[in-house]
């Protein structure tokens, strides 16, 4: 290129050179002045033609005629906007998803992990040979130990176990998901940290040894929006001040994909903080690390995993009650990984390649309808010449201009999708999520698809409109040759108009489902506003927490904006799982054998509990006030409690007895509706409800009801119970809208996700529907306007391609409808309040795919009334 | 005519007066005009192509490296580009002078059939 430069700069200079040479040779033939230079000059020729040829001489063709093409494709495609969007459409919403599906499988599978020598790095599970399913496949502290002392493959083996920290800041408390790790973690996985540095075994070898932590980049970001002062200070981690020695970089997120830990303690520092774990720890049985190991370079997993297990086998002699039954396994992390996830990704490929190929389709179809109409374009170049390959290249060309254009569509709707992602997932506190990159390995995956996406979509139509003999050129219409490939198509169009249809049927089910669920009583007011505090004191007895408690149902109340106080071990649909049982046993009662009375789900309340809530007291009375540790242990029981101990009888003022025939007497003195309790849709089940006051429980849920936005109220509960007690902290606030979310949060993802594929259908419908009819129209042109001609209204045309759209739409819904009957029964158990064949869904989710049908057939209805009889009968 | 024969014809063309240039800086470096006017006078006239359509020929052969550029001082002290045969475009004159041999004989035995019979 550089060459190229220079040879022309000079190119003018030698011209001029070349000339006056000849003007001087001319003179020299004893010609007047001017005369030789005209001479010169006529011999020369052209100046600016012999310029253009030399320049071309330099040009890179294929390159300027690619360029040529592509702006030819621009045109091309701006002259017809229509039909360009829905096909960029349809193949955005085609790429689209291949490219999310892409960049999850690299965060989850392909991406590996990124520590020095990743390639040598194995995971060692420690299985039961026998007996139930063990996921856990963890190793014990001493079956580390072991294994670190006699391993000669792996030169490195390091162990980590995740468990929680509470972080404090200033006058509040983060919970962090740390990662509990051997000294030598970093020292096997090297990580070159971003910030500080990370600790070694070494360091941990004095009986004084000081307490580190290491932060993870994203909590590093979140908490201390990358401060980089935060190195070298210290924080107080479980009450223990620790310094805070490095950041690790944001591309390692520790071993497992999806749980990214806050925070990385050598386990001297964490014994520093729990020193009860020690013991713990220690035991044999106690298996709870997952051991990472480096093999020496030239060893194999296999050699790893034979030398181990014999180990282990050691092991399993010297301690037979603890060590026997193991099954060790070694693999390469690269491979664990691909194993975990290979196959589920493989699925959603397979469905993203799917909705990929029937994108392709579409845009075939409307491409070979453009074709049919360019059919005399394509014979007139034809005929003055053009070639046959370099037309196919143009045409391609413009099939990758749509595509490139399709692309960036796509990676914008990919990178919506993925940054929708997270909040799609549980808001379960931890750290979960995925390290999702629209990188440069996401956007060549883009490109490659494009490509192959030119070629499936594109040759087609391309040597479809080449097969045009050139005398169509002096036509003015070419009636199409051959038979019509139409029947394939139309069978992709009513596959998927069913598609769509069952999908967005499914859809309509979840939808009312959900609405039922949300609308269902479930024992308490769901749309009152609350907040619902977790926290933390420094009482270490249960006298003080009590004395705790009693302050904050006392001060609490007196703040403004507050409605009523009360605290609960837990509430309905709490995300700390199932709710607690107690045996509940009564004089004759009939147990099913082994049992010692019925088991009665509960929870603690403080006085006010009930009407916080906005659960009723159907009978009796609420707990209150007169019931004290001393006074007579009462309950409140919910009215399937009351029918299954009592059937017929009053149960107000009733005995019995918790926990066994031999349990504690307690008195029944109010009964409250039914309720749902661990779940949204939930059989009915017997609960009660005890005072708070008359149980030793531990942590309480502090309960707000507000008459103001119950978030506006954090920052002044914060400080009222800090004026209780100076070290109180809260965990955590959150209110019962959030609560409620979360506790649907299955159903209203599954509703998402069903109904985002079923719109994806319907509009992928839509444009199969759309490309077959016009390309149909345009291949019925003549037919048309000889119809036309001979006296057809134009709502006759337009009855008559509305007709065959429809007549598809028809088939596709009908076909969709009467599959959807049976994958609706499938569903039963999803749905909730609505039955399978709910007949308000199946009529809207018709008349909608029948309505787009028919939208998608109009356009190019339209088109063919539009028709100029002149026009397609002149040349006949 | 279509596009592809008036190719073929420059194409033609555009080879035969490659060969010139090559055959004639097989006598040493010389600068544009003075391969012009050595053509002119080697091919008696017969090839009488604008001298401009030298240009493009030489960039066409300096582009497949088969002659060199350099600067020179010309006969009478001026400055001058001289074009000089490269290894590459040697051995490629040879074989052109070849193909060519075989072009100018096959036209002579059309033109000449009698004589070509009878000399088989």
């Amino acid at each position: 290129m550089r060459r190229r430069k220079r040879m022309l700069e000079e190119l003018d200079q030698d011209i001029r050179d070349h000339i006056e040479r000849e003007t001087q040779d001319n003179l020299a033939r004893g010609m007047s002045p001017q005369e030789a230079r005209y001479a010169a000059l006529r011999k020369f020729g052209n100046v600016t033609r012999v310029k253009e040829e030399t320049r071309e001489v330099w040009s890179v063709i294929w390159l300027e005629q690619l360029l040529q093409d592509v702006r030819f494709g621009l045109r091309k495609l701006r002259k017809s906007p229509g039909l360009t969007a829905v096909a960029v459409l349809t193949l955005a919403l085609g790429i689209g998803p291949n490219i999310a599906m892409f960049s999850i499988a690299d965060a989850v599978v392909l991406r590996p992990l990124a520590v020095e020598d990743t390639a040598r790095i194995v995971r060692v599970s420690n299985t039961k040979v026998s007996g139930a399913y063990d996921a856990d496949a963890s190793s014990s502290w001493p079956e580390y130990e072991a294994f670190r002392a006699a391993s000669r493959s792996l030169s490195g083996i390091a162990a980590s176990d995740r468990r929680g920290v509470l972080l404090r800041r200033g006058e509040e408390a983060r919970l962090l998901l740390a990662n509990v790790v051997s000294p030598n973690y970093f020292d096997v996985l090297r990580v070159k940290p971003v910030l500080g540095r990370v600790f070694g075994e070494g360091e941990f070898q004095a009986p004084d040894a000081p307490h580190l932590i290491v932060f993870s980049y994203d909590f590093w970001q979140r908490e201390f929006n990358r401060d980089p002062r935060i190195v070298g200070t210290t924080v107080i981690a479980n009450q223990l001040e620790c310094m805070v020695i490095g950041i690790l970089p944001r591309s390692y997120r520790g071993t497992e994909s999806v749980l990214n830990p806050d925070v990385y303690v050598p386990l001297p520092t964490w014994y520093a903080m729990n020193s009860d774990d020690r013991k713990y720890y220690s035991a044999r049985d106690f298996r709870e690390f997952e051991l990472f190991g480096k093999l020496q370079p030239g060893a194999t997993p296999l050699q790893a995993q034979v030398e181990l297990a014999g180990i282990q086998k050691r092991l399993s002699e010297q301690f037979p009650k603890t060590d026997s039954d193991r099954l060790i396994t070694v693999k390469l992390d690269r491979e664990q990984r691909g194993e975990q996830m290979g196959r589920f990704a493989a699925l959603l490929f397979c469905i993203t390649g799917l909705v990929l190929l029937i994108a392709c389709a579409n845009v075939t179809n409307l491409l070979l309808g453009r074709a049919e109409a360019r059919r005399r374009e394509v014979a007139m170049r034809l005929a003055i010449g053009a070639s046959r390959s370099r037309l196919v290249r143009q045409l391609l060309t413009e099939t990758l201009v749509l595509a490139s254009i399709s692309a960036i569509f796509a990676y914008l709707l990919a990178n919506w999708v993925i940054h929708l992602l997270p909040s799609l997932m549980p808001p379960v506190g931890l750290p979960v999520g995925f390290d999702f990159r629209m990188d440069t390995r996401t956007v060549a995956f883009a490109a490659v698809i494009s490509i192959v996406t030119v070629f499936i979509a594109g040759l087609a139509p391309a040597f479809s409109s080449i097969r045009t003999p050139i005398s169509a050129a002096t036509r003015e219409q070419v009636i199409a040759s051959g038979k019509s490939p139409g029947r394939l198509k139309n069978v992709l169009v009513v596959a998927e108009v069913a598609i769509s249809a069952i999908l967005l049927i499914a859809s309509g089910l979840l939808i009312r489902t959900l609405i039922a669920v949300r609308g269902q009583d479930l024992g308490f007011d769901q749309a009152r506003k609350m907040l619902i505090v977790t926290f933390d004191t420094s009482g270490d007895t249960a006298a003080q927490y009590q004395v705790f408690l009693h302050g904050l149902l006392e001060r609490l109340p007196a703040l403004p904006g507050v409605e009523s106080v009360a605290l609960a071990g837990r509430i309905p649909m709490w995300e700390s799982g199932g709710g607690a049982n107690k045996v509940v046993w009564i004089p004759g009662l009939q147990t099913s054998p082994g049992d010692d009375g019925v088991h009665v789900g509960y929870t603690v309340v403080s006085p006010g509990y009930f009407s916080t809530m906005g659960t009723r007291i159907l009978r009796g009375r609420a707990i209150d006030g007169r019931d004290i540790q001393t006074s007579q242990l009462v309950a409140v029981i919910n009215e399937d409690c009351a029918r299954r101990l009592w059937p017929g009888q009053d149960p107000i003022g009733q005995h019995f007895r918790v926990g066994g025939s031999q349990g504690k007497d307690v008195e029944v003195v109010g009964i409250a509706q039914d309720g749902h309790y661990n779940e949204a849709v939930e059989d009915q089940r017997p609960y009660m409800f005890l005072p708070l006051s008359q149980e030793s429980y531990g942590d309480a849920l502090l309960l707000i009801s507000t008459k103001v936005d119950p978030r506006s109220m954090a920052g002044s509960v914060r400080q009222e119970l800090h004026f209780i007690d100076r070290n109180a902290l809260v965990l955590a606030t959150t209110t019962m809208d959030e609560h409620m979310q979360f506790a649907l949060y299955e159903n209203r993802l599954l509703v998402k996700l069903v109904t985002s594929v079923g719109v994806l259908g319907l509009i992928l419908a839509a444009v199969g529907l759309y490309g077959v009819i016009s390309y149909s129209v345009s291949r019925r042109t003549h037919e048309i306007g000889v119809r036309i001609a001979l006296g057809a209204e134009r709502s006759d045309i337009l009855r008559l391609v509305l007709a065959r759209g429809g007549g598809l739409a028809l088939t596709g819904v009908g076909i969709g409808l009467a599959a959807a009957f049976g994958v609706s029964r499938v569903m039963t158990n999803l749905l909730f309040g609505v039955g399978p064949a709910d007949p308000l869904t199946f009529i809207v989710v018709s008349a909608v795919l029948f309505f787009v049908a028919l939208v998608a057939c109009y356009i190019p209805a339209r088109r063919a009334t539009r028709v100029d009889p002149m026009v397609a009968l002149r040349y006949e | 005519m279509s596009t592809k024969e008036q190719r073929e014809r420059i194409e033609l063309l555009q080879g035969t007066l490659d060969l010139l240039i090559l055959r004639t800086l097989r006598m040493g470096p010389a600068h544009g005009h003075a391969i012009a006017k050595a053509i002119e006078f080697n091919s008696d006239d017969v090839l009488q192509v604008e001298q401009g359509s030298l240009y493009p020929a030489l960039h066409r052969l300096i582009k497949r490296r088969w002659i060199s550029v350099e600067e020179g001082v010309s006969e009478n002290n001026r400055r001058a580009k001289f074009y000089r045969l490269t290894a590459k475009g040697r051995r490629q004159l040879m074989v052109e002078t070849s193909k060519w041999d075989k072009l100018a004989g096959g036209i002579a035995r059309i033109l000449r059939p009698a004589e070509q019979k009878g000399e088989s």
